[in-house]
């Protein structure tokens, strides 16, 4: 049995502690907005937080989030209020949408560290998190609009 | 019966010389060993000249070592030491940063697979205060750099020896997992010469 939150919310599962956690949080608890890109860590669509850091989950296993906070991106903000889905639907950012969810966590912690990103520094933290639909340059306006509404205390 | 006293006599006699030869044989192989033990001896010099550091370092040139001990603030991957892909730095401690922390991908063990990410405990970089960069420095530079207080995270040589011979992430590079070559002296000798070498004084070559 292994015990952590997701999403605020406790859970408790019987799984083997090498399930990646990517395969738990969809399979099992039906958390299906984060997604299945490359299964090596190397695309970012699966891009969940584990105690707030990025974390990939389709390479992690399960095992190491017991204990810990999980957050997907059905669990960034409880209505779709967080400046980052706010500047993501401003800006029309998505194309077909399947890596959104991972570029959003990935933004997610990119603010967190840095809340005035510049062009070179959005670029360098999102490399990893790669869209064949190449929206990274509304990624980039998105993120600075973002940065501009929890600069004004538009963030909720 | 005088003839047989006279043979038991020369047989002694015979005897005598056979046993006083061989003895002095004996102490002429021991005499040839004193140059070997002073050969050994000689080691002495060996010792302060840092013949022992150089016998290891190796170990620390190759790239399962050297691929986070390179110059730049960036980690590097694979057999040729390319630049880690993603862009990743170092960071603030060394493990990243923002949503590309050493952690994001890398787990405490390997995962199976080609291309899979590698993993240990403690995955990192040395942290930027102490980058511990290694690339371009010549065996003497390497030497001073690792027993260096300044630069070692304020290691001992015993706290030196034991990060190099026991550390998880150290040991790593003996199993690296699928696609990467591994260390190619075994650790117990790596280990055996680490320990000669700090038993010995740690000379750095000069």
């Amino acid at each position: 049995m292994i015990s952590f939150s997701v999403n605020r919310q406790g859970v408790n599962l019987d799984v083997d502690p090498s399930t990646p956690l990517l395969w738990v949080l969809r399979d099992n608890l039906g958390l299906t907005g984060t997604k299945y890109g490359c299964g090596m860590a190397q695309c970012g669509a699966c891009t969940v937080h584990l105690n707030g850091e990025a974390v990939r989950s389709c390479v992690a296993p399960v095992s190491r989030a017991a204990g810990k906070e999980v957050t997907t991106i059905e669990g960034l903000s409880p209505d779709m209020s967080h400046p980052l889905q706010r500047a993501w639907i401003a800006e029309d950012v998505p194309q077909c949408g399947y890596c959104q969810s991972g570029q959003l966590m990935s933004a997610a912690v990119l603010l967190r560290e840095n809340p005035r990103p510049s062009d070179d520094d959005i670029d360098q933290a999102m490399t990893g998190n790669i869209c064949r639909c190449g929206t990274y340059p509304r990624i980039r306006k998105a993120i600075h609009r973002a940065a501009g509404l929890m600069s004004t205390g538009g963030a909720k | 019966m005088k003839q047989l006293q006279t043979s038991v006599l020369l047989a002694f006699a015979g005897m005598l010389l056979i046993f006083t030869g061989t003895m002095s044989l004996s102490r002429l192989t021991s005499a040839a060993e004193k140059p070997a033990t002073k050969t050994t001896g000689s080691a002495a010099p060996a010792k302060a000249d840092g013949a022992l550091f150089v016998d290891f370092v190796s170990v620390l040139r190759h790239p399962r070592c050297m691929n986070c001990h390179s110059l730049g603030d960036v980690p590097r991957q694979g057999d040729d030491g390319h630049p880690h892909t993603m862009n990743v730095r170092r960071g603030p401690e060394g493990h990243g940063m923002t949503a590309e922390k050493c952690n994001t991908c890398h787990q405490d063990h390997n995962l199976a697979g080609p291309h899979m990410p590698p993993g240990a405990p403690n995955w990192g970089l040395p942290p930027p205060t102490t980058p511990m960069i290694w690339q371009g420095l010549t065996d003497a530079q390497i030497c001073r750099s690792i027993k260096d207080p300044k630069q070692n995270k304020n290691r001992n040589i015993d706290q030196l020896v034991e990060h190099l011979t026991s550390d998880k992430l150290v040991m790593w590079g003996w199993d690296p997992g699928e696609g990467r070559l591994p260390v190619q002296m075994s650790h117990d000798e790596f280990s055996a010469k680490v320990k000669q070498w700090a038993d010995s004084g740690a000379a750095c070559p000069k």
